[in-house]
C-alpha cells in the first residue's frame, strides 16, 4: 500500500509541477503583483494593499473595459454559436461535394488570428476596402466609411471578424454532435407527427444540450480572452471603444510598464471569468428539470 | 383499421435493388410478418409504408387511398423501432403523450389517454420515470403505449423485440399477440426471426434478394414451402434438402434410395424435416451414414447423420441418443417429403 502511494505521487509529479510552474505561480504571482505598486520610473515594488484597487476602479476607464468584454464575449458568442449551429444543420444535410464544402466552410477556422485580422483591415479600409466599394457601388454612401476609427462602429467590425473566424470551430462541434443524434429517435418523432422545427426543438436539441453548454462555455473563455484580432484591427481604439481586459492588460504592461495596474485588470478577468465557470455549473445542474406525468 | 395494398412497390438505392415490384395486399385487422434474411427489403418495404422512404416505383394504398408522397404523421400509422426509439429527456408519460401532445390534444385529455394506455401495458406507477430508469422489457412497453395511445389505423413494428433476453423475448411475443387481438389494428411486423414469425403471424411474407418468396399462413409456410429458400429459412432446425435424381419411381442418392410413387423423373431436390425422418439400422434403412453429432434438446434429442457430403438432421426421443461415429440409418416417410427443382428450386406438386 505505503508503496502504491509513493507510485502515484511519482506518476503525479510531472503534472503537478507543470500545472504549477507554467499556471499557478504566474497566476498567484499576478495576485501578488497586483497589491504592490510598480512601474517603470518606480522599479522598486512598495506593498499598497487594496489601493491599486480603488484607483483602477475609481476611473471610468476600467469600467468601459469591462463593459466592452461583456458587449465583445456576449455578441461573438452568440452570433458565432447561432450561426454555427444553423452551418451545422445545413452541413448535416446531403449534399454534393459535401466533403469539399465542409473543408471550405472550415477555411476562415484554420487561418491564424493576425492573418484574419489583416485580411479584414483591408476589407474595412476606407479607400481600398471591399466593403465601402461595394457600399458605393451599391449606391448606399458616396463616401468611403472608416469603419474601424469610428467609436459607433469599431466594435461592431472587431465582432464582425472574430465571428468570421470562430464560427467555423462551432460549426464543425455541433456538426460532430448532430451526427450522433439517434436517427430512430428522429424518425419516431416524425411519425409522431413533429414537424422539422418540432423535431429540432423537442428531439434534436435536447439530445445535444450538453455540447451547447461545453461549447458555449467554451468560446465564452475564448472570445473573453481573445487579443490577436482586436489587438491587429483597432489596439482597443478608437479612444478606448474596443479595448477589452487582454488589450487592456498588455497596454499597461507592456505599452505603459505599470506592471501592478496590468495586474489588478488580470485579477478583476479572473473574476469574471470565474462567474463563468459558476454559471456553467448553475446551468449543468438545471439539467434535472422536474418530471411530468405527460 | 385499415385495408393496405401494395401494387409493383419497388426501392433502388443507386444500382442498389432493395425490393423489387412487390404485391401484396394485407387486410383489415390482420397481422402481417415480412419475414427474411438481412438485406431482404423487409425493412424498406415497411418503412416506405410509413413513409420513413420514398419508393421508386410502384403504389401503397392505405384504405384504397395513394399515399405515396403523404407526410408520415398524415398517413395515421405508429411505429415500434427496434432500438425503442424513446425519448431520453422526458419521462414515461411524456414519451407515450407525445403523439398526443404534437396534435394538439389538451393535457387533461392527454394524461386520461396516457394513463389508459400504461395500463394496458402494465406501466401504471412508472410515468414519472425516465427511459434510463427501466428496464430492457419496460422500456419496450413503453414503445408500445406509445404506438397505442393514439389509436392509429395501422401499427408497424420493426424486430421490437430483439433486443430482448430469450425469456423476457417470449412473455413479450404473446402479450403483443394479445394486445394486436383485443385492439384488432392491422399490424405488418418485420422479423428475422422465423420462430416469432410463426407465433405472432397471420400471415407470413417471406422475402429473400428483394423479391417475394411466398405468402401464407404459418401452417401453409411451414407445410408447403415454395421453394428450397423458404424450406431451409422456415423451421428450427430447418428442412433437409438432398440432391439426387428420380428414376424407376424412386429417389436416388449416393447414400441410399427413397422409394417414391408418382414422382416426376430427372434431377430433384429431396426436402424432409427433421421430425419426419426416423433412425433405423442401416440394413432397414433408406439413406445411411454415420452420426455426427447427438444433441439433447431436453423434449428431443437432435442426432446429426453424416450423409454422403453433408448432413441430415434427425429429431428423436429425448431417450434415443447416439453414440457419435456409430453406423446408422434414416428412414424417410415418403407422404411427408417434399420435392422441388434442382433448378431454381421450385416446389413440384406431384407430391400429395
Amino acid at each position: 500500500m505505503l508503496r502504491d502511494r509513493w507510485m502515484s505521487f511519482a506518476f503525479l509529479a510531472p503534472a503537478v509541477l507543470l500545472l504549477g510552474v507554467f499556471l499557478y505561480y504566474p497566476m498567484i504571482g499576478t495576485v501578488i503583483e497586483s497589491f504592490y505598486s510598480t512601474s517603470f520610473i518606480n522599479p522598486n515594488p512598495a506593498f499598497v494593499g487594496f489601493k491599486q484597487y480603488e484607483t483602477v476602479m475609481g476611473k471610468a476607464e476600467f469600467w468601459q473595459v469591462l463593459a466592452n468584454s461583456l458587449v465583445w464575449t456576449v455578441c461573438v458568442v452568440a452570433l458565432q454559436n447561432v450561426i454555427g449551429f444553423f452551418v451545422a444543420v445545413l452541413l448535416n444535410q446531403a449534399l454534393p461535394a459535401q466533403g469539399l464544402v465542409r473543408a471550405v466552410v472550415l477555411l476562415p477556422w484554420v487561418l491564424p488570428g493576425v492573418v484574419v485580422a489583416i485580411l479584414w483591415r483591408f476589407m474595412y479600409d476606407p479607400q481600398l476596402g471591399l466593403i465601402n466599394s461595394f457600399l458605393i457601388s451599391a449606391g448606399l454612401t458616396t463616401e468611403g466609411i472608416a469603419w474601424l476609427a469610428d467609436k459607433t462602429t469599431a466594435m461592431g467590425a472587431v465582432i464582425l471578424a472574430a465571428v468570421w473566424k470562430g464560427f467555423p470551430f462551432s460549426a464543425l462541434i455541433y456538426l460532430a454532435a448532430l451526427q450522433s443524434v439517434d436517427r430512430e429517435q428522429i424518425e419516431a418523432a416524425t411519425i409522431d407527427g413533429a414537424g422539422a422545427l418540432r423535431r429540432l426543438r423537442d428531439v434534436v436539441l435536447p439530445a445535444i444540450r450538453n455540447v451547447i453548454l461545453v461549447n458555449v462555455v467554451l468560446t465564452t473563455i475564448l472570445t473573453f480572452n481573445y487579443f490577436d484580432i482586436v489587438w491587429v484591427l483597432t489596439r482597443g481604439g478608437p479612444q478606448g471603444a474596443t479595448d477589452i481586459f487582454p488589450t487592456k492588460i498588455y497596454e499597461l504592461g507592456f505599452g505603459q510598464f505599470r506592471f501592478g495596474e496590468a495586474a489588478t485588470y488580470g485579477v478583476a478577468s479572473i473574476g469574471v471569468l470565474a462567474l463563468v465557470a459558476a454559471l456553467y455549473v448553475l446551468a449543468q445542474r438545471a439539467g434535472s428539470r422536474r418530471r411530468r406525468p405527460v | 383499421m385499415a385495408t393496405v395494398t401494395l401494387n409493383k412497390l419497388g426501392k433502388r438505392f443507386g444500382a442498389l435493388v432493395a425490393l423489387e415490384a412487390l404485391d401484396l395486399a394485407i387486410e383489415d385487422g390482420e397481422f402481417l410478418v415480412l419475414l427474411g434474411p438481412s438485406g431482404c427489403g423487409k425493412t424498406t418495404t415497411m418503412r416506405m409504408i410509413a413513409g420513413l422512404e420514398e419508393p421508386t416505383s410502384g403504389d401503397i394504398l392505405i384504405d384504397g387511398t395513394r399515399v405515396n408522397g403523404i407526410h408520415a404523421r398524415d398517413r395515421d400509422l405508429a411505429m415500434v423501432f427496434q432500438n425503442y426509439a424513446l425519448y431520453p429527456h422526458m419521462t414515461v408519460g411524456e414519451n407515450i403523450g407525445y403523439p398526443l401532445k404534437v396534435r394538439g390534444v389538451d393535457r387533461a385529455e392527454r394524461l386520461r389517454k396516457v394513463e389508459a394506455a400504461a395500463a394496458q401495458v402494465e406501466l401504471s406507477g412508472l410515468l414519472l420515470r425516465r427511459p434510463a430508469e427501466l428496464s430492457g422489457g419496460q422500456r419496450q412497453r413503453v414503445a408500445l403505449a406509445r404506438a397505442i395511445v393514439r389509436t392509429p389505423r395501422l401499427f408497424l413494428m420493426d424486430e421490437p423485440l430483439s433486443n430482448l433476453d430469450a425469456k423476457l423475448r417470449t412473455v413479450m411475443r404473446a402479450e403483443l399477440k394479445h394486445l394486436q387481438q383485443s385492439l384488432g389494428t392491422t399490424t405488418i411486423y418485420v422479423t428475422h426471426d422465423q420462430v416469432e414469425a410463426m407465433t405472432l403471424a397471420d400471415r407470413i411474407v417471406v422475402l429473400h434478394e428483394a423479391r417475394i418468396q411466398q405468402v401464407g399462413t404459418p401452417h401453409e409456410v411451414y407445410t408447403r414451402p415454395a421453394n428450397t429458400f423458404v424450406a431451409g429459412f422456415i423451421g428450427s432446425p430447418p428442412m433437409n434438402l438432398l440432391a439426387g435424381e428420380i428414376r424407376d419411381g424412386a429417389f436416388r442418392h449416393a447414400a441410399g434410395t427413397v422409394p417414391l410413387a408418382a414422382a416426376p423423373r430427372g434431377e430433384v431436390v429431396l426436402g424432409a424435416r427433421p421430425e419426419d425422418l426416423a433412425l433405423a439400422a442401416p440394413a432397414d434403412a433408406h439413406l445411411t451414414g454415420t452420426v455426427f453429432s447427438s444433441e439433447l434438446l431436453g423434449d428431443s434429442t437432435l442426432v446429426n447423420v453424416a450423409i454422403g457430403d453433408g448432413l441430415v438432421a434427425v429429431k428423436v426421443g429425448p431417450d434415443e441418443g447416439q453414440r457419435v461415429g456409430a453406423a446408422i440409418g434414416v428412414r424417410v416417410a415418403p407422404a411427408k417429403t417434399h420435392l422441388f427443382a434442382a433448378e431454381g428450386g421450385r416446389r413440384l406438386e406431384t407430391q400429395p
